[in-house]
């Protein structure tokens, strides 16, 4: 009964947390070139007709956005997004239709294959804008920030995505690559996943044989 | 040669894939404190000696770490939910081509880890080196997979200190060791390079061997194994200092039955055997420590501002941790942290990664619950059972005697750098995982004062309950890393 009981915990859990789980819709990171600030904005302003730059941004054929998020910006100003590296280039204008701390999209081509690029935000609007960029110690990345060729201390934060917010069990195949591009040459997607399935049904099966298993050995030895 | 008990190599087989799982889906470094730890590993492999602290010219990080830090982002995601790693290829050759020219040994500058003494790191420099060949990813796998055994040792020491507690009965003896299975504070802190992991190995190993020992008598292989298990805290980490107090009275009360029991010379060897052991750790510990932590001692991190503060404040610090204040208190040193945040959101449930990955807050609210429920009944199991305990006097004083001793020496440092003016509050649950054993007997004290049915339910439901847990911590931390 109570191994049973056990059991039926599992398979609750599994349907009632783990399939919404891998299926909601979550955003699809392709990479995060300098993250949002950990708990202080340090505003990076563009005058009309100034351009930021960051350079090393890894681009993947996945990517399709280029998110960048105002800081206190009174009134969105259009801003001139484009991307280039061995040989590619992409180019966007965002609307103006921002605010306050709003996220700021722009629409990227993708690149024929992952590469390092030099991505550049150039104001095209008529107002100052002011974007968010960070100077803490703990955001340092490594693609540094140049205004107009100059570099300066903070740095532009920059996140890309691919089109849409998908389902974990939508993109599985690349998740798992990500997780084996950290692990030793020997542990590939295909063992990360082994290893992940032998987990949600090992571990259940295990935790339920030895609750079994000794009851029963307490029932013989009474 | 005795078999492994079937349920028992269940729960290993369990904690093994928690463990592998763990290693593979946390990211490079992102563990608590993760990156200063793998530094001193790396430093001690590399040179022979440790880092330091204080004035000293370098980095705290070698060239190679730093580069792996920079080209795949590890930096800037540690504790950032919004950031991911550089998994990209390019960013895996650019890596891969600076990491070829990159020294390994210059990790010279200031470590704030550098005071704790050797001995886990020394066992994590030997998995190090068997991979001197390979790349700083492969060598920081092999390191964090040499946790494995200790984490196993932790699981069949709650299965031997429950055995020893309560006699050959497997369904208690296989919640004991389940809840030191599954965790998912354990779980997690098994696949990181941290000297936490091996201190709990070293405590679980230290409360079953004192049970046992309470049991068998003064025999000379387990004084001497209790000698060096308080040797190898000393050497693991300023913590372990905690083990002093239960380890004098464990061989007190050893000595005291030695001395009828055994010839005068023999009992006087065996004294001497203990101390001889037991002052070469402390002496190594306290050694290594002043030379490496720029004139602090071993207790380091429990010791910085012991200075600070005094003995009303340390109590009132204490009370209102984990009571409302009275009337006559002022308020303590600090933010408001206390019970909940130590032993509910980053222990019994557990916060993961940095501490930023977390689960749902109804989770930890339900946690905070049982765990309320939990104590009341341990509270009523206690005063109904009191005759036996009685009966028990030795074993259940040295339990008692080390959950003491370690709660307050997390909250003597913890009081002394709040008092410091330390904004952070530098108490967090992994620092309880010492106590790992004790609070899975105090569960299954509680399983076994219950009514049969209510008790079997009940402890099938804490061994479920957190493996359940344990899958759900590293299915967040996929999501957190690499969606």
């Amino acid at each position: 009964m109570t191994a049973a009981g056990a059991a039926l915990a599992f398979l609750v859990a599994a349907i009632a947390w783990g399939i919404p789980f891998l299926d909601r819709e979550r955003e699809a990171h392709t990479g995060t070139p300098t993250p949002p600030p950990y708990a202080e904005v340090t505003p990076i302003v563009l005058k009309p007709g100034e351009v930021a730059c960051l350079d090393s941004v890894a681009v993947e054929p996945s990517t399709r956005v280029v998110r960048l998020l105002a800081a206190s910006q009174p009134v969105g100003v259009p801003l001139r997004v484009t991307a280039r590296g061995d040989g590619w280039r992409s180019e966007s204008t965002t609307s103006d239709a921002y605010g306050g701390t709003d996220p700021i999209h722009a629409p990227l081509s993708p690149p024929p294959h992952a590469l390092l690029a030099k991505v550049c935000v150039g104001n095209v609007g008529e107002r100052r804008v002011r974007l968010q960029g960070t100077i803490e110690a703990r955001v340092q990345s490594r693609s540094r920030t140049a205004i107009d060729g100059e570099p300066i201390e903070a740095r532009l934060s920059l996140i890309l995505l691919e089109e849409a917010p998908a389902p974990i069990v939508d993109r599985i195949g690349t998740i798992l690559d990500h997780v084996a591009a950290f692990d030793p040459p020997f542990i590939g997607s295909f063992s990360v996943a082994l290893l992940l399935a032998l987990l949600v049904a090992g571990v259940p099966a295990a935790v339920v044989f030895a609750l079994w298993r000794s009851l029963r050995d307490d029932d013989h030895s009474e | 040669m005795r078999r492994v008990p079937t349920p028992l190599a269940a729960l290993l087989a369990a904690a093994t894939l928690v463990c592998l799982s763990w290693i593979v889906l946390l990211a490079p470094l992102q563990g608590p404190d993760e990156h200063n730890h793998v530094a001193y590993v790396q430093q001690l492999a590399e040179t022979g000696d440790g880092p330091v602290w204080g004035a000293t010219e370098g980095g705290t990080h070698s060239s190679e770490s730093v580069e792996l830090q920079t080209w795949q982002g590890l930096s800037a995601l540690i504790g950032m939910l919004s950031a991911r790693p550089g998994w990209t290829e390019p960013e895996e050759r650019a890596y891969a081509q600076v990491a070829q020219d990159a020294r390994r040994d210059d990790g010279t500058g200031p470590n704030p880890v550098a005071q704790n003494p050797p001995l886990y790191y020394a066992y994590s420099a030997a998995a190090y080196n068997l991979g001197t060949a390979w790349s700083l990813p492969t060598r920081l796998t092999l390191m964090r997979l040499a946790n494995l055994p200790l984490f196993l040792a932790i699981v069949i020491c709650a299965w031997l200190a429950v055995g020893a507690a309560f006699g050959r009965r497997r369904f208690l003896q296989t919640v004991g060791a389940g809840i030191a299975a599954l965790l998912p504070m354990v779980g997690m802190m098994s696949a990181v390079v941290n000297p936490d992991i091996a201190l709990t190995a070293v405590f679980a190993a230290f409360t079953a061997l004192a049970l046992t020992a309470l049991r068998v008598g003064p025999r000379p292989p387990v004084v001497l194994g209790l000698a060096a298990l308080g040797a190898a805290a000393l050497l693991t980490h300023g913590r372990g200092l905690a083990i002093l107090p239960p380890l004098a009275l464990v061989l007190a009360l050893l000595g005291w039955r030695a001395l009828r029991e055994l010839p005068p010379r023999r009992t006087l060897l065996l004294a001497a055997g203990t101390l001889a052991v037991g002052a070469a750790g402390a002496v190594g510990a306290f050694w290594y420590s002043a030379a490496h932590g720029e004139g602090s001692s071993i207790a380091g991190e429990v010791g910085n501002s012991a200075g600070s503060g005094n003995l009303r404040g340390f109590v009132a610090y204490v009370w209102q941790f984990y009571l409302s204040p009275l009337v006559s208190m002022s308020p303590p040193p600090g933010p408001e942290y206390g019970f909940r945040q130590v032993y509910v959101d980053t222990f019994a449930a557990g916060t993961f990664g940095s501490l930023e990955i977390q689960y749902p807050l109804w989770v930890y609210s339900w946690v905070q619950v049982l765990v309320g429920a939990g104590l009341l009944v341990l509270f009523g199991a206690i005063v109904r059972r009191w005759e036996a305990i009685r009966a028990h006097v030795a074993p259940v004083a040295v339990v008692a005697t080390l959950v003491v001793s370690v709660l307050l020496t997390i909250h003597f440092a913890a009081y002394g750098d709040l008092s410091a003016g330390s904004p952070d509050p530098l108490l967090t649950g992994r620092y309880l995982l010492p106590l790992l054993v004790p609070f899975a007997l105090a569960a299954v004290f509680v399983v076994s004062s219950l009514p049969r049915r209510l008790g079997t339910a009940v402890g099938a439901g804490l061994v479920t309950g957190w493996a359940l847990m344990s899958i759900a911590a590293l299915a967040l931390t996929l999501a957190r890393f690499y969606v």
